[in-house]
């Protein structure tokens, strides 16, 4: 067992495999508040990649509704059941004194999905990773619970009241969420850990973890051990599949946009626009090397309003999440760990360059490399939560990857007047 | 009694139950691995259906159904064939009785047990095992000549009829928890549910004469499809019973559908020989599928057009 610095939980922890780190990491940022469940992401990926013989029941990229909602049914209830198992003191969060790159939200002091193997033994021997097998009939029903809220006569669980959403005091009694979900292409992916037959791989250009499909044998080990079951075995090879990047727009193979990297299926389709991807640049230990102008080191690292999914767990996920304001902060701080008050926070009241950086998502299908703001004119002030509001009327331009500007566009959105001349025609 | 098991049911079965088993996993990979070096094709597919066969022998993993089958020597005479599918939900797991309809006194080749069985249910069968135990029993006394099933006439309104029906599977199912709580089998939780069936469904008798009405049934030793269904009928002007032993299509309302996967409550009644091209659209992309396995109407839809269509519709569902 190795060592290796996870910095989404402060600290070194044990991982089967050494430290190691891509060139870039794939990595992709999705605001939840704006997120609308048209499964049209889900639909993208399945119609590119998994509509064939014996992939009926596989959805790598998939829209859930919180807190009921899971696919495979309930896999995260089931995962921190587990890690709580291995975790009697409670999954606890200490406070660093100086918060920085390698450990923005403080010390996780619990055990992870690779320190807790010993809580999951059949066979006499403690498995690689904590995990488990979603029965058959879990990945049957991918909609399940769609749409159901926290609270109510029909909640099946209750988590409460939801936050208020205006400084009026209003609270919603009940409440609900979509979470748009793919591989997060770990940087210590449990996946990679747990196969016995080194069939699953972190490429080093990207960090894209891929399934080796003529080294898979079937063993499931993976299946098990992903916390966010987003490797599926498929009946009629007998091996496991799973969510692969759209690496050929990643490389910048696509005869969309040749010799620069676009954004993937799933991430382009989005009716919401809610998503952004990207490649980012880390260090020996995983660590974001500071890239100030890169909209997500800037979303995640400067402005520190997307968090990583289950940081707990421990595998480092690449995907991050704008957290939803309405939803009960306890509820969230398990699902984002313990900075997601201040990102709510940060995010209701965004200041001028966040504010900017915001209308930038799915304004390009190609990813943007880098961003630049052109100062604009104060348009808006208000006071919200107590606190001051301006919003300035900037210009926000984004790069590829090749230098050449793909995006240009205002906070305040243009307003088109129809000329008389056709004002009743369409 | 011949035993067929769907292949893919002991696929999984064996799957699950090696799972976590270093040295049974060891094993099994010692067998398997070398044929995902061929091509993928009917040869494939053959070594891999006898590899997990001898395993699912060697580990003896019919067990849990076969058990319960000795506990009535009578199927065994009665019953020519039991095929086990896989149910693809643990609740849409059932035992029926086939039937060929043409025939006036059946033989025991002309009856068919087929059972659904989820494959956790063969790994750990504390749940699976009281369940099937009920369901069959039920078949159990519709080959037993004392109890002398057939199928009754329906007549009447729909709602007079289902009234019937309902009546009729709880008085049946308190004949057999009886019959079971005197073996040492019963369920004190069942039989007080059924306690309480019994009162919804004859609403008309009093709490004095609807427990009555429980005690005798659930104490009859050897009950009779007479019995059972003139009670039912009792307090009815028009007669009639249900299907209880016809066998069905497909897997159940709400259940997945075995091409698609997606829980359907339209299920396409196939049948008994569908259009051969259909078949082999279907066969093609599911090997291990057979018309009694049922298809939501989209799917039989689908492959239906394929069949109609000539080559080209070929390729579409290879892909
Ligand atoms: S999300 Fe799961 S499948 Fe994806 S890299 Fe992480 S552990 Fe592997
Ligand atoms: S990145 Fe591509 S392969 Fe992965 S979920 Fe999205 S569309 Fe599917
Ligand atoms: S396409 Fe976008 S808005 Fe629609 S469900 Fe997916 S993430 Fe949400």
């Amino acid at each position: 067992m190795g060592s290796v610095y996870n910095w989404q939980i402060g600290r070194s922890m044990e991982f089967p495999h050494g430290q190691a780190s891509p060139e870039e990491q794939f990595a992709f940022v999705i605001n939840i508040n704006r997120c609308i469940g048209c499964q049209t992401c889900t639909m993208a990926c399945k119609s590119t990649w998994t509509f064939s013989k014996g992939q009926e029941h596989m959805w790598w990229t998939n829209v859930e509704t919180k807190p009921s909602g899971g696919y495979p049914k309930h896999w995260d209830v089931k995962t921190l059941d587990k890690l709580s198992e291995a975790n009697p003191e409670g999954m606890t969060w200490a406070e660093s004194e100086a918060k920085g790159r390698r450990n923005p939200y403080g010390e996780y002091q619990g055990r992870t999905i690779f320190e807790a193997p010993d809580t999951v033994a059949r066979g006499g021997s403690p498995n690689r990773v904590l995990g488990y097998l979603p029965a058959d009939e879990e990945w049957g029903s991918p909609n399940i619970f769609e749409d159901t809220p926290s609270h109510g006569p029909s909640a099946p669980m209750d988590f409460g009241k939801g936050e208020e959403l205006d400084d009026q005091g209003s609270k919603h009694k009940a409440w609900f969420f979509y979470l748009a979900r793919l591989c997060n292409h770990c940087s210590y992916p449990a996946c990679v850990a747990a196969c016995p037959r080194t069939a699953i791989y972190k490429r080093p250009e990207d960090g894209v973890v891929l399934v080796d499909q003529s080294e898979c044998r079937g063993y499931r080990k993976c299946v098990e051990a992903c916390p966010y079951k987003k490797v599926m075995y498929r009946g009629t090879t007998r091996t496991s599949e799973k969510c692969i990047a759209c690496y050929p727009r990643i490389e910048g193979n696509d005869p969309e946009a040749p010799g620069v990297p676009l954004e993937t299926r799933c991430m382009a389709a989005c009716i919401g626009q809610v998503r952004m991807q990207g490649l980012v640049k880390v260090d020996e230990d995983n660590v974001w090397i500071n890239d100030r102008y890169n909209p997500l080191y800037y979303l995640i690292h400067v402005a520190r309003v997307a968090l990583p999914l289950y940081p707990q767990f421990g595998t480092e996920p690449n995907g991050y999440y704008i957290p939803p304001r309405w939803v009960p902060i306890a509820y969230l701080e398990q699902m984002f760990g313990p900075d997601v008050e201040a990102a709510i926070a940060r995010y209701r009241n965004p200041d001028r360059e966040l504010l900017a950086v915001l209308q930038l998502f799915r304004r390009s299908n190609q990813i943007i490399a880098r961003y630049d703001i052109e100062e604009g004119p104060k348009v808006y002030e208000t006071e919200r939560f107590g606190e001051k509001f301006e919003m300035y009327n900037d210009t926000i331009i984004g790069f590829n990857r090749a230098g050449d500007e793909i995006i240009r566009t205002q906070v305040e959105e243009p307003v088109f007047v129809r000329p008389a001349k056709h004002a009743n025609s369409i | 009694m011949k035993f067929e098991f769907d292949p893919l049911l002991i696929e999984q079965t064996v799957a699950g139950a090696i799972h976590g088993d270093r040295k049974l996993e060891a094993r099994f990979h010692r067998l398997v691995d070398p044929l995902y070096r061929m091509e993928q094709g009917p040869e494939r597919e053959k070594l891999f259906h006898q590899g997990y066969l001898a395993f699912f022998t060697k580990m003896g993993l019919e067990t849990p159904l076969t058990r319960l089958l000795l506990e009535h020597p009578i199927l065994d005479e009665r019953i020519g064939r039991c095929i086990a599918r896989r149910a693809p939900r643990v609740k849409d797991e059932t035992a029926e009785l086939l039937v060929k309809r043409e025939i006036e006194v059946p033989t025991p080749s002309d009856r068919t047990l087929r059972v659904r069985i989820s494959p956790t249910s063969l790994i750990s069968p504390d749940v699976f095992e009281p369940r099937m135990r009920r369901e069959i029993f039920h078949i159990a006394d519709m080959v037993d000549d004392r109890f002398a099933y057939r199928r009754e006439q329906i007549e009447g309104l729909p709602p007079r009829q289902n009234l019937i029906r309902d009546r009729y599977r709880v008085l049946w199912d308190v004949a057999i928890e009886g019959r079971l709580t005197r073996r040492e089998l019963g369920d004190a939780r069942l039989t007080e549910s059924l306690r309480k069936a019994v009162r919804k469904v004859f609403g008309f008798q009093d709490e004095v004469r609807a427990c009555d009405t429980f005690e005798n049934f659930f104490g009859l030793d050897k009950p009779t499809h007479g019995q059972l269904f003139e009670f039912a009928r009792s307090g009815a002007n028009e007669a009639g019973v249900g299907d209880a032993g016809e066998s069905s299509t497909g897997g159940g309302p709400g259940a997945p559908c075995p091409l698609c996967g997606f829980p359907t409550f339209d299920w396409f009644l196939f049948p008994i020989s569908p259009d051969p091209k259909t078949l082999a659209q279907i066969t093609q992309a599911h090997p291990q599928w057979t018309p009694e396995s049922g298809a939501c109407r989209q799917c039989a839809e689908i492959y239906a057009a394929h069949g109609q269509a000539a080559p080209g519709a070929a390729l579409i569902s290879n892909q």
